[in-house]
């Protein structure tokens, strides 16, 4: 009864806490411009404060000092405070002055190292094609890869309204419940935390009048915070149980992402340009072309996430892990499909319409 | 004596044709090509009874399957078409893209050529499920990329699946010379007053389709202009029910009668002027059979529309100007129109013409490897090799659809 009161004050602190300090950060964001200017690509356009992100790590860290499992644990909290700090001042400046890709990627390598140094690292399969235990230079090598994709990854899904803060809700939700059969209950702690920070930035997001985004600051270290903990919780059921049902849910949490930034990598590749070119073929943006508004969308997208976990889970506990990720590929496959049809039907009208006044 | 080589017709309802496109296409194909070919045509129960099903049709087999040709059904039926003739054909020539799907397997699995109509730009019609289009729009594309000669029935889709699709796609209307003009006997001007007057006629296709509305409210406005709409369905109790408000006007009026009947060629024949609204793509069988009757034309202002009719008839944009041609009409100016319609489709929509253009397309379809391509392949040579060789004007072509 202690621990769940616990965990509810944290949680609503968390809220308020952001609720008091998100006007005062917004102001100065203002102020030193730092803020999101529309442009022919966005989907917004007024200026909009870029101070969600670093509104919720602060709001969180504060919350989060109050529980007494947390104090006690507090050094194994930090790689994933230490990594988000940094990642969050680099965005924040990432946002007002636009840091070189390359520069950015450096930086998420050197963490991902910091992590790995920190013996938080991916040091088998768990079973993933029949894969278990894999040697250090390869722990090494997938851990980077991992911890730097994710962190991207959850960046790009920030394309709409509630979007990166309805996953990352969503996904600290789930593993908040592993955490908890885990025995875990520091991280437990963390995850409400982060949560209940994030309904309080929600409503921002989601108020027209007074609109903050995540920004790239928030986006990473929220991606940044979900791979870091998805590792941890790995970690611990390798020593103490529950494999299946924790690959699972990480499986599950972190597939839309990553499987929505490789599709889009590999369509812009394929159609001759860089990887990295903005342009607006994500999911989200392929949902929004149904003619559906940024909140329906964000919806949409969480329920797929929700879906996505569905079937990891009851593929991954019923049958095999392969055979969730195979599930998983296909079932979005199919998502994303439908939506670039949909996408592409809609560009063709406006061709055809051309050509037919001609 | 070589042997004939088998083509498919799948797609169609069925032989003899009960309506005009695809099913007259098809008699007609038979009719004027079964020295050349052997054909087997592929009809459904659904529109021929016990009664009238025959097992040849002028030496072509009737085959006959229980399932509609239209709608979602049309689906299972072309494709269980397509794998039934796959066995017996040299050539599977598919109107429309219902069984699309299967035509990957067809091409890579069997050395069958395939040959496709698509009838128009069917996934933009607004009057299909949001479902029915995604489908359609992901079919044509397996349909004209797995084809070896894909056809559109109308020039002005050519630059569109140029554009999409890089293909060369052949333009085959329809024949008009299937229809006559028959003139109104005793008891027609009896049963209908609106014959002793000029009138416009105008197929009714459904409320929603063709700009209908549009076209009453125009009506609505000109009490002293009579238009004539024939339908196949126009006595159904629920479209009735809609058609209630358009029906009370003195001026208009709604018939209930197939295509092909003699009473609705007698209506047709002998209206002042058809008008056609509809903005669909492609080349509308009804509207060249207007044509051959050398009905003047007013038609929406499209470009499938000014290519069918070569740019001659008369064109509205929307309701006003609809209303102000209507009113301004002039007989003489009517009668040049329809003369001109009439030599056009005595020139170009004629089935002698339209068969001989579809044995060369099934002679081409039987020596075909590869489809061709709108971009030749030495355009994807580089600019560097081309110069070298003397020939680097060839990159940078402007192609026909490439309006400048």
């Amino acid at each position: 009864m202690g621990q769940y009161f616990d965990l509810m004050i944290v949680f609503l602190m968390a809220i308020v806490l952001v609720l008091i300090i998100m006007p005062v950060f917004r102001s100065l964001a203002i102020r030193f411009g730092l803020v999101d200017k529309p442009n022919a690509r966005k989907v917004h356009y007024t200026p909009v404060p870029l101070v969600g992100g670093a509104t919720v790590f602060v709001a969180s860290l504060i919350a989060i000092l109050i529980n007494t499992e947390v104090i006690s644990n507090f050094s194994s909290l930090y790689p994933l405070l230490v990594g988000a700090a940094i990642l969050l001042l680099v965005g924040i400046i990432d946002d007002r002055i636009d840091v070189r890709a390359i520069y950015k990627l450096a930086i998420q390598l050197a963490l991902a190292y910091y992590v790995f140094a920190s013996d938080i690292r991916i040091d088998s399969l768990y079973g993933v094609f029949g894969i278990y235990e894999i040697p250090e230079f390869l722990q090494f090598f997938l851990t980077l890869v991992v911890v730097a994709g994710v962190v991207n990854a959850f960046n790009l899904t920030d394309g709409i309204d509630g979007l990166a803060a309805g996953l990352a809700i969503f996904g600290f939700i789930a593993f908040s419940v592993i955490a908890l059969l885990l025995n875990q209950l520091y991280l437990m702690v963390f995850f409400v935390a982060i949560t209940g920070a994030l309904l309080g930035f929600l409503r921002f997001n989601l108020s027209k009048h007074k609109k903050v985004f995540m920004g790239d600051a928030g986006s990473l270290v929220l991606g940044y915070i979900l791979v870091v903990s998805a590792i941890m919780l790995l970690q611990q059921a390798q020593l103490i149980g529950y494999m299946r049902y924790t690959l699972a849910t990480v499986l599950g949490i972190l597939a839309l992402p990553v499987i929505d930034a490789l599709r889009v990598f590999r369509r812009r590749i394929k159609t001759g340009y860089s990887p990295f070119r903005p342009d607006k073929t994500h999911l989200h943006h392929l949902i929004l072309n149904f003619g559906v508004n940024h909140k329906f969308a964000s919806a949409i997208i969480v329920s797929i996430a929700i879906l996505i976990l569905a079937l990891a889970l009851v593929f991954g506990s019923y049958f095999s892990i392969t055979l969730s990720v195979i599930v998983i590929l296909v079932a979005f496959g199919m998502i994303s499909g439908f939506s670039q049809l949909n996408n592409q039907m809609t560009i063709w009208h406006g061709k055809v319409e051309e050509l037919e006044k001609q | 004596m070589s042997k004939k080589k088998r083509v498919a017709i799948i797609g169609t309802a069925g032989i003899p044709a009960t309506r005009g496109g695809f099913e007259m296409l098809a008699e007609q194909l038979v009719l004027n090509l079964n020295d050349q070919f052997d054909f087997s045509v592929y009809c459904s129960k659904k529109n021929y009874d016990k009664a009238r099903r025959q097992k040849s049709f002028n030496g072509a087999r009737l085959r006959y399957l229980p399932l509609s040709a239209n709608g979602v059904q049309s689906i299972f039926y072309d494709s269980l078409s397509i794998l039934h003739a796959v066995f017996f054909s040299d050539i599977l020539f598919v109107m429309g893209v219902a069984g699309a799907w299967i035509l990957p397997f067809v091409k890579f699995l069997t050395r069958k050529k395939i040959v496709v109509l698509v009838n128009g730009i069917e996934w933009k019609r607004t009057r299909w499920s949001r479902i029915a289009r995604w489908y359609l729009f992901w079919a044509e594309s397996k349909a004209i990329k797995y084809s070896h000669i894909d056809i559109l029935d109308n020039e002005s889709i050519q630059d569109y699946t140029a554009l999409r699709y890089g293909s060369l796609s052949r333009v085959v209307e329809y024949g008009a010379d299937h229809i006559s003009k028959e003139e109104p006997g005793e008891q027609h001007v009896n049963d209908f007053e609106f014959l002793k007057k000029p009138y416009a006629f105008l197929d009714f296709d459904g409320i929603g389709d063709c700009q209908f509305r549009m076209v009453m409210d125009v009506y609505a406005k000109l009490p002293g202009k009579r238009l004539v709409v024939v339908g196949n369905d126009c006595s159904n109790p629920a479209l009735k029910k809609q058609l209630a408000k358009y029906e009370a006007l003195p001026n208009i009026d709604f018939l209930d009668y197939g295509w092909g009947s003699s009473v609705y060629n007698v209506i047709k024949g002998n209206a002042a002027f058809y008008l056609y609204a509809c903005n669909r793509a492609g080349t509308e069988p009804r509207l060249i059979e207007a044509m051959r009757l050398g009905l003047p034309v007013i038609a929406f202002n499209i470009s499938y529309n000014r290519t069918t009719t070569q740019h001659k008839a008369l064109f509205f944009g929307n309701a006003s100007e609809l209303e102000t041609l209507i009113s301004g009409l002039k007989l003489s100016e009517l009668e040049t129109i329809g003369e001109k319609m009439q030599e056009l489709a005595g020139r170009r929509y004629t089935w002698s013409r339209i068969a001989k253009l579809y044995e060369g397309i099934f002679t081409e379809a039987l020596a075909a490897r590869d489809k061709i391509a709108v971009n030749p392949k030495f355009a994807k040579l580089s600019e560097d090799k081309l110069l070298e060789l003397g020939l680097g004007h060839l990159k940078h072509q402007q192609s026909f659809f490439e309006k400048r």
